[in-house]
């Protein structure tokens, strides 16, 4: 199964590769190449992983399924997130409806929420007590610091200022909600009987790094006045590191339904 | 590589070697358990014999049988209250040596005539 999603992220890498450059562009093409190449190996491994998790499904009963399924919805939607900013940088899209309007960070939003509720159930079926499960306590910080985040000091900007505090509130939702979700399985690994220590560990290991990234991408929002290339690169092929974890974690989940 | 190791656990090889001893498949079912609070009572036994003798217990041994009644304590509660998912006794059993599988059955045969007398 880690062949075939290799193979599609291949595939789909290479598919990138072909696309013309367009008019709208501001760089070399190879740097769009680049760009569009990297989208392209998150979107691989990221639907992959969900599709991992999906593919476990059968050994499982119901409770664990909305679970599951949960899960792979929100790294479905962090790659579809990756992807639409791509597409929106490479085709000069920020003028269109879909950006004005804001629609471009409700896959953000709900990638984070579906990756916390998702483990918030896993750890309520295998009887993992954490506070972090307590939406009450939880949903209110994770708002409250996201807000604040708007405070935080930045390099003097392009964009209005509004684009940016909403862009940064958005980093620090999602990072704030994977930390949360990797403090979960962390207490979930503590306690899960130890068939299945390998598949969170893993998991953990994804959510914690993907958290590690969206703080990176903070860092350099506030710091990087003006395009921010190389930084941004770094950022993506982190986030493909990140989706190789997912897809492991996925894989690991995928192992443990024999016994 | 111990802190790895102590991280990640074992992961799931694709071909399992067969569970040889009583201890190896007590230890084997209770590890299938997603909650291991739900089965903290079954493994009291196992704890007293595994303090005691410090290794499995001798073939045909009263601690023998007393873990082979554990086991079929934790095979009922994994094909019947498991909360995530759904185990088959064949298949639990699939991973045991041909020896330890006929002492089972005896096991599980004294068993329900001791409960229907």
């Amino acid at each position: 199964m880690r062949r075939i999603i290799a193979l599609f992220t291949i595939l789909v890498v290479a598919a990138t590769l072909i696309i013309p450059v367009p008019d709208s562009w501001h760089d070399t093409a190879q740097a769009f190449h680049t760009y569009l190449a990297v989208a392209g190996a998150m979107a691989g491994v990221y639907f992959g992983a969900a599709w991992l998790f999906l593919s476990s499904l059968s050994a499982y009963k119901t409770n664990l399924r909305i679970a599951y399924t949960t899960l792979s919805v929100g790294i479905a939607l962090n790659a579809i997130g990756a992807i639409q900013l791509a597409i929106i940088s490479a085709f000069d899209l920020l003028g269109t409806f879909w950006v004005q309007s804001g629609g471009i960070v409700l896959p953000f939003m709900l990638s984070g929420l579906a990756l916390y509720f998702g483990m918030r159930a896993f750890a309520r079926l295998v009887g993992a007590k954490t506070r972090l499960t307590k939406v009450g306590m939880v949903l209110p910080c994770v708002a409250l610091f996201s807000v604040l985040s708007i405070f935080l000091p930045h390099a003097p900007m392009d964009s209005p200022e509004i684009v940016e505090d909403v862009s940064n509130g958005i980093l620090a939702w999602v990072g704030l909600l994977d930390l949360a979700a990797a403090g979960i399985a962390w207490r979930v690994r503590q306690h899960i009987g130890s068939h299945y220590t390998n598949a969170i560990a893993w998991m953990f290991m994804a959510l914690i790094g993907s958290f590690i990234v969206v703080v990176l991408a903070l860092i350099v929002a506030l710091a990087v006045s003006g395009p921010s290339g190389t930084p941004d690169l770094i950022i993506n092929i982190l986030s493909v590191a990140v989706g190789v974890l997912y897809a492991q974690a996925g894989y690991a989940f995928h192992k443990a339904k024999d016994y | 590589m111990s802190l790895l190791r102590s991280f990640f656990g074992t992961p799931k090889q694709s071909k399992e070697t067969a569970v040889q001893t009583s201890l190896e498949l007590v230890t084997y079912a209770a590890s299938l358990a997603s909650n291991p609070d739900d089965i903290s009572r079954y493994l009291d036994k196992v704890r007293d014999i595994t303090a005691r003798l410090g290794a499995a217990p001798p073939p045909g041994s009263k601690d023998e049988s007393a873990l082979l009644e554990v086991y079929l304590q934790l095979e009922t509660y994994l094909t019947t209250k498991e909360p995530i998912r759904t185990f088959t006794a064949s298949g639990l059993r699939k991973r045991l040596a041909a020896p330890l599988l006929a002492q089972l059955a005896k096991q599980e045969q004294a068993s329900t005539v001791t409960v229907k007398t």
